[in-house]
């Protein structure tokens, strides 16, 4: 390996060093969760609120679909701070669930910011809840 | 020499092997829900007088009932929180009720006998979200003005584990009060603004019954054994209600059943002398099983409930009904093995 073919080298490792480093500084104090689970099942083995699940999972899967939407983070405060709440109209039961996290917005930029969402779901009687996104507004970055 | 090892390994690996098998056959267990326990206690040791099988239940909570259940840990969960077919679904599960029986509110007042204290939903909500936080509160005062009640502070307890009666508690405070449906919802686990976190129903009747100035909510049965205070609460028709057997059998009575998951909202219902916070205990178990000796037995004991419970105490309700009991035994067809083979023929 020649000299010069070397210092490229180096420069290319410190410069992805570099990145990796920035992007971790990024994120750096953002109040997001090390629970990454996605389905169901992991979302209820590690603890969250059964009644919310649901809708947590309903709300990946709508991410992960989603042309708007790169990524999804629940916070700590996901769980707890989640608002649930029933009603029956003539035999028929509404849930509605509303739910915090961060989301990642599927744009072009170099570095990715997490954005404050609002998840909320609407599940009709025994079916699948309807997932609906909303910003609430710009990341402090 | 080596025969002899050889033979005596042989014996030990059948020994364990039976002995495996035996354990397997003759213990199921269970976790979940803490507001079913006084009755489920007296169904296990009624069941195990009858049948050589020992039941082990584990009164966590709700919400632990479901993660075991879901992490196969137990044979069975049973839960106040109920889950809808979708989440059914996702989880492999079949659920079915099996008992009911009446949340009430408790309290440490001196010189308040049970029932004669007033509460409404909308008042007891601001007392947990801590906008009442003395008892001589003129919203109480005005309920109760033949109570000549004290300056002493409320003391809010609440549960801290995840929890069914909190999910069915909480569930009742969001559909009296604009406030709570607003601020804190329905849950098993809440953000709770004000008071003291207890585990279990048990935790709670515990500490109401130590503190004077204590409110709680319970299952009507521990308010019985601690000797607690009960209230009369308002019900969507207006009537101040007394919780006992009558007033919750006048809510459950109005469950229609038509859902596949069997999911019920009793609360806040209308109608005379009907108490507005009733709660279902639901059973779940997997619908595929590895073991299905185990099934069969968990199967058995339920069974055994469903046709020994037609009259039990403690203000529970069976789930007595011929045709909802068709049904839910018609249901335990779809479950199997692990080869995809019917559990019940």
């Amino acid at each position: 390996m020649t000299k010069k073919k070397s210092l490229r080298l180096i420069t290319l490792s410190l410069f992805t060093c570099l990145t990796i480093f920035s992007q971790i500084v990024w994120s750096g104090g953002t109040p997001t969760t090390f629970r990454v689970s996605k389905d169901f099942k992991s979302l209820i083995i590690q603890g969250e609120r059964p009644e919310i699940v649901a809708c947590m999972t309903a709300t990946s899967r709508y991410v992960k679909k989603s042309l708007d939407y790169k990524e999804l983070r629940w916070l700590d405060s996901t769980s707890l701070s989640a608002i649930f709440n029933e009603n029956e109209n003539n035999g028929q039961l509404t849930r509605v669930i509303s739910l915090q996290a961060l989301a990642l917005l599927n744009t072009s930029n170099v570095f990715d910011s997490w954005i404050p969402i609002v998840i909320r779901c609407k599940q009709v009687d025994e079916g699948y809840p309807e997932v609906n996104l909303n910003v609430v507004g710009s990341s402090k970055w | 020499m080596i025969n002899i090892q050889s033979s005596f390994a042989a014996v030990l690996f059948f020994s364990m092997m039976i002995c495996q098998y035996t354990y397997a056959a003759t213990e199921i267990s269970g976790a979940g829900a803490t507001f079913p326990l006084p009755i489920l206690k007296q169904w296990i040791s009624g069941y195990e007088e009858n049948h050589s099988v020992k039941v082990s239940y584990l009164g966590l909570g709700s919400a632990e009932g479901i993660k075991r259940v879901t992490a196969r840990t137990v044979d069975f969960a049973v839960t106040d929180i109920g889950l809808t077919k979708s989440e059914l679904s996702q989880d492999d599960l079949l659920q079915f009720p099996l008992v009911a029986g009446g949340i009430t509110p408790v309290i440490n007042l001196p010189n308040v006998r049970a029932g004669e204290f007033k509460l409404t939903g909308k008042v007891l909500a601001d007392i947990y979200l801590g906008k009442i936080t003395f008892w001589d509160d003129s919203r109480i005062q005005s309920l109760n003005p033949s109570l000549l009640l004290t300056h002493l502070p409320i003391h809010v307890i609440h549960r801290k584990d995840g929890s069914g009666t909190t999910f069915t508690f909480s569930g009742y405070l969001s559909k009296v009060s604009d406030d709570w449906q607003k601020s804190l919802g329905m849950g098993s686990y809440l953000r709770w603004p004000v008071g003291e976190g207890q585990i279990g129903n048990e935790g709670i009747a515990k500490k109401v019954f130590e503190l004077e100035g204590a409110i709680g909510y319970v299952e009507y049965l521990y308010a019985e054994r601690f000797k607690l205070t009960t209230v009369s609460l308002q019900n969507k028709d207006g009537d101040f209600v007394i919780p006992n057997i009558d007033s919750f059998r006048r809510a459950f009575n109005q469950a229609s059943w038509k859902r596949p998951s069997y999911y019920e909202s009793l609360t806040n219902l209308p109608g005379s002398n009907s108490w507005p916070i009733v709660a279902i205990s639901y059973v779940l178990i997997h619908r595929t099983n590895n073991d299905r000796l185990e099934i069969i037995k968990t199967l058995d004991f339920f069974d055994w409930i469903f046709s020994s419970s037609k009259s039990i105490d403690g203000g529970y309700i069976s789930i007595s009904d011929p045709t909802l009991l068709r049904r839910i035994k018609s249901s335990w067809k779809v479950l199997t093995d692990s080869k995809g083979n019917p559990v019940l023929k």
